[in-house]
């Protein structure tokens, strides 16, 4: 009982000692919240919206960047305040001394930095739900508010936690700063590092769509932070299921706090690392991927293994000397750990010769056909169109406003075959598989490859050819892939809605495009106008032209103008635009067009070649 | 009582202390004396617990004190730069000091801050650094603990208070179960408070006596003889130091008063008398018999 006392007591001590910082915690809560509840209210009770608007409108008053950017800053600053007595000999010698368990003392002080954060927000919201029930919005606010308390108390907990683990690791403050930033940024940069140096030197690897996804990019964070920003603030989603894991991760990084904390020697207050035995370890972590990224910026700039060479020497020799400077503060000593500069030296030469000589083999990757169980192609080039555009057409059916832009190809479009002797013949013939002195960057075609495992796995892999291959042909006159490749050719001809020859090729859709000659409206330009049954043949035309069209004729073929088509699609009714080029190999079509009164030469100015 | 046993510290390549041995009884006022870096503040910080030490062990009451929260609460320690909290009154610090020490006494140290006119109501920021030693003092005194651990605490505080502390401490120990631990690299400044002294000297002890013990083996007498008497005298005496100005002989020997004097008188001297001897003379003479040159060790 009495401990308990004595808990409770010593609590309230550290909390009258965090006074200052709270109070102007109180100040920065109040202007955040019930002064900017107040400008947001007078707005949205002046035309009376609908809740769902209210929601969506007061989302981002409650919870934007500005605000997060506080959270996530409060929550360093309360971390380096509440411990910054194990960075100084002469606080740890008063609080060690203490008849306190450290595990007590961390207790009491991880508590004391929380109640400042907490307790002053929840007041200032509290009077912002106050403020909006006498604004009629309480209902909406209440939930909203309650729901911004738990996400910035979560966010706040995460930081401030990692915050706490980097100066129970470090003995200086800037060190623990370094900490913090390590912990924040470390894993996303290793890994975009990592995937660059795929990109650069692998010529079969595929880009990833976005690197968002991956475990190392969402280890910092600041992934929690962008999480709220855009599922909550802009969507209005709040993401329960990563603030449930931003809990555990808290969490855990909590008892590692506790665990440090037992065994951090009192002494280490005022030395940059506080457990000697991970200095090395840290110091060589951050130490490769800097020298990696530098040798990587010298090559790039001049692309020249001289640069690269010069850069490497130049970039060991400054992390290391930064890394040592920052560690012992002693500009004669920048140099002195030769076994940390010789070990990094060693270790980035043989990640960079990994790379470069590609020793693990990753482009002459070939998955054994007995574990694969189909693949799936998309050949990137030559494409004449890769975007779609939807548009809605007004009630009269003669007008059209563009909605928006959506993937013509997208992951169910791509040709998926398990014909795999014709598919691996095909890869094969790739460049990755030619002598790597005979290569060329003189590259045309360029297939993506997704191998899907029988496994349940995938692996993607890009591959090139180079101009005047004919490897692609006998895939280019597969009629599946074709249709794949020109979406249009599904299309039926009833669904057309119209065309128009454009003399550029342009995305955006012009509703001249029903300016019928029987129509009221004339077409602005001198674009020629078609009758329904006139755009129905010239379309089937072109998806004749299309369909013979052959890969060398494709590579080719001089561009004649373009031809753009408004349909409907059957399933869903939705109305899409595509363009396509009118080249010499729809030499049918551009027969047609002319009949129908298009003058190349005159309405498009464009000579044929 | 405290038991150092073979207590050894290392702070990266640097050895502070090398196991280290002694014992602290209760109710004595302990001195430890060193030169800088002659590892005193590590061994007190130790003895406080908030080192743990590489080898060795410290018992307090028979018990180790890293981490024990028991024994802990009967140790007060005042480093030899004490924290308060920025912006801290003494006052704040009584009521920091009387919730973290069960046994602090209030009253006492409210007593005890008139005694020494010290303001509560003022900023310790605002006093000079001798005043926050007392503060400090006072606070160690009234925390009512066992053992009260004072790191070059009394450095810098002037005569008239080290009496007056020195008063408290004895007024204490006479009072209660009170044991005083000071660390000092100043033999003088010990002098009128400790009664037990070790000497600390690269990392080890290299004694630790009672004061008043030390007092009674080691005389200094200085005399006027004739020069056969005086060789006569000097084989009988165990002497550790001579010095002569003139026909006047100063020596510094070991032994009884009684037995010296009776020696003395025995050989009819012109003049003789029995001088002080200073804690530093004393610590010289001991050093040097264990074979230091003392001289380059205390101050």
């Amino acid at each position: 009982m009495t401990s308990k006392i004595s808990s409770i007591k010593l609590l309230r001590e550290a909390i009258k000692r965090g006074a200052a910082f709270g109070l102007l915690l109180t100040i920065g809560w109040f202007c955040c919240y019930p002064i900017l509840g107040m400008l947001f209210m007078e707005n949205s009770t002046a035309y009376q919206p609908i809740d769902r608007q209210i929601w969506m409108e007061m989302a981002p008053v409650i919870l934007n960047p500005f605000i997060l950017c506080v959270h996530f800053g409060t929550a360093v600053l309360m971390g380096i305040l509440q411990f910054s007595y194990l960075h100084s000999r002469e606080k740890l010698d008063f609080y060690h001394s203490l008849p306190v368990k450290r595990e007590k003392l961390f207790g009491i002080q991880f508590m004391a930095g929380l109640f400042w954060f907490a307790v002053p927000l929840a007041a200032n919201m509290l009077l912002f739900f106050l403020i909006s029930v006498l604004n009629g919005l309480g209902t909406v606010a209440g939930p909203l508010l309650l729901k911004c308390f738990g996400a910035s108390l979560c966010l706040f907990l995460l930081v401030y936690s990692l915050t706490v683990l980097a100066m129970m690791l470090t003995g200086k403050i800037y060190a623990a700063v370094c900490g913090i930033l390590v912990f924040c940024l470390y894993l996303p940069s290793v890994r975009w590092l990592w995937e660059n140096l795929k990109v650069f030197f692998y010529q079969t690897f595929c880009p990833p769509e976005s690197m968002g996804k991956f475990p190392a990019m969402r280890c910092t964070p600041l992934a929690l932070f962008d999480d709220l920003m855009n599922e909550w603030g802009i969507y209005g989603n709040l993401p329960w299921e990563k603030i449930l894991a931003s809990i555990l991760c808290t969490a855990l990084v909590v008892i590692l706090c506790i665990f440090c904390y037992r065994k951090r020697p009192s002494e280490k207050a005022g030395v940059p690392m506080a457990f000697s035995g991970i200095a090395r370890v840290v110091k060589f972590l951050l130490a490769v991927p800097s020298v990696i990224l530098i040798v990587m910026l010298f090559y790039v700039s001049g692309y020249s293994l001289a640069l690269g060479i010069f850069g490497w020497a130049f970039g060991l020799l400054l992390v290391n000397g930064l890394i040592e400077f920052a560690y012992c503060t002693d500009i004669r000593e920048i140099f002195k750990d030769r076994i940390q500069i010789a070990l990094c030296a060693v270790v980035t030469i043989g990640i960079l010769a990994v790379f470069a000589f590609d020793l693990t083999g990753y482009d002459r990757y070939l998955p054994e056909k007995e574990h694969v169980d189909s693949v799936s192609v998309i050949c990137s080039a030559p494409m004449s169109v890769d975007l779609c555009y939807e548009y809605t057409l007004d009630s009269t059916g003669e007008d059209i406003q563009w909605y928006q832009e959506t993937d013509q190809i997208d992951s169910a479009q791509v040709w998926q075959t398990k014909d795999l002797d014709a598919a691996y013949t095909l890869i094969q013939e790739s460049d990755a598989f030619q002598d790597r002195k005979k290569r060329t960057e003189d590259y045309g075609p360029c297939l993506v490859v997704t191998f899907h495992m029988k496994d349940g796995t995938s692996r993607k892999r890009q591959y090139r050819y180079t101009y005047g291959a004919s490897h692609l042909a006998s895939l280019w006159e597969q009629d599946e892939y074709k249709e794949i490749l020109y979406p249009i050719l599904t299309i039926e001809p009833e669904n057309v809605l119209a065309v128009r020859v454009s003399e550029t090729y342009s995305f955006y859709m012009y509703r001249d495009i029903f300016a019928a000659p029987t129509a009221a409206k004339k077409a602005p330009d001198s674009a020629v106008s078609f009758t329904l049954e006139q755009t129905r043949e010239i379309f089937s035309m072109f998806q004749k032209d299309l369909r013979k069209e052959t890969l060398q004729q494709a590579e080719e073929a001089a561009r004649n103008g373009a031809l753009q088509i408004l349909f409907r699609q059957e399933q869903t009714g939705k109305v899409y635009a595509v363009t396509y080029d009118l080249s010499d190999d729809c030499a049918d079509t551009i027969a047609l067009l002319e009949k129908y009164g298009c003058s190349f030469e005159s309405s498009t100015g464009i000579n044929s070649r | 009582m405290i038991k150092i046993e073979n207590l050894s510290k290392q702070f990266d390549k640097i050895r502070a202390l090398d196991h280290v041995t002694a014992q602290i009884a209760e109710g004595s006022v302990y001195g430890v004396v060193g030169t800088n870096g002659a590892g005193k503040s590590t061994l007190m910080r130790i003895l406080a617990g908030v080192l743990r030490p590489d080898e060795g062990s410290v018992q307090i009451d028979g018990m180790e004190i890293f981490e024990n929260t028991e024994i802990k609460r009967r140790i007060c320690f005042i480093p030899d730069t004490p924290y308060y909290f920025s912006n801290a009154r003494v006052k704040d610090m009584m009521g920091c000091y009387s919730i973290v020490y069960p046994g602090f006494d209030r009253e006492r140290f409210t007593e005890l801050c008139g005694k020494f006119e010290l303001d509560q109501s003022r900023k310790l920021s605002t006093f000079s650094k001798g005043m926050r030693r007392q503060v400090f003092v006072l606070l160690g005194v009234c925390a009512g603990t066992k053992y009260l651990l004072c790191d070059e605490t009394f450095d810098g505080l002037d005569p008239v208070v080290r009496q007056a502390v020195k008063s408290i401490f004895i007024d204490e120990v006479m009072r209660r179960d009170f044991t005083p631990i000071i660390a000092s690299h100043n033999l003088r400044e010990l002098e009128d408070i400790c009664d037990h002294v070790g000497l600390l000297h690269r990392g080890g002890i290299l004694f630790s006596k009672d004061l008043e013990e030390m007092k009674t083996d080691i005389h200094k007498v200085q005399y006027v003889m004739e020069p056969a008497a005086e060789q006569r005298l000097l084989g009988e005496l165990d002497v550790i130091k001579r010095e002569t100005r003139g026909n006047l002989s100063c020596v510094t020997v070991r032994g009884s008063r009684e037995e010296i004097l009776m020696d003395i008188e025995s050989k009819k001297p012109l003049f003789y008398e029995i001088l002080p001897l200073s804690l530093e003379e004393i610590f010289i003479s001991e050093t040097e018999v264990i074979g230091y040159d003392i001289k380059n060790i205390i101050h």
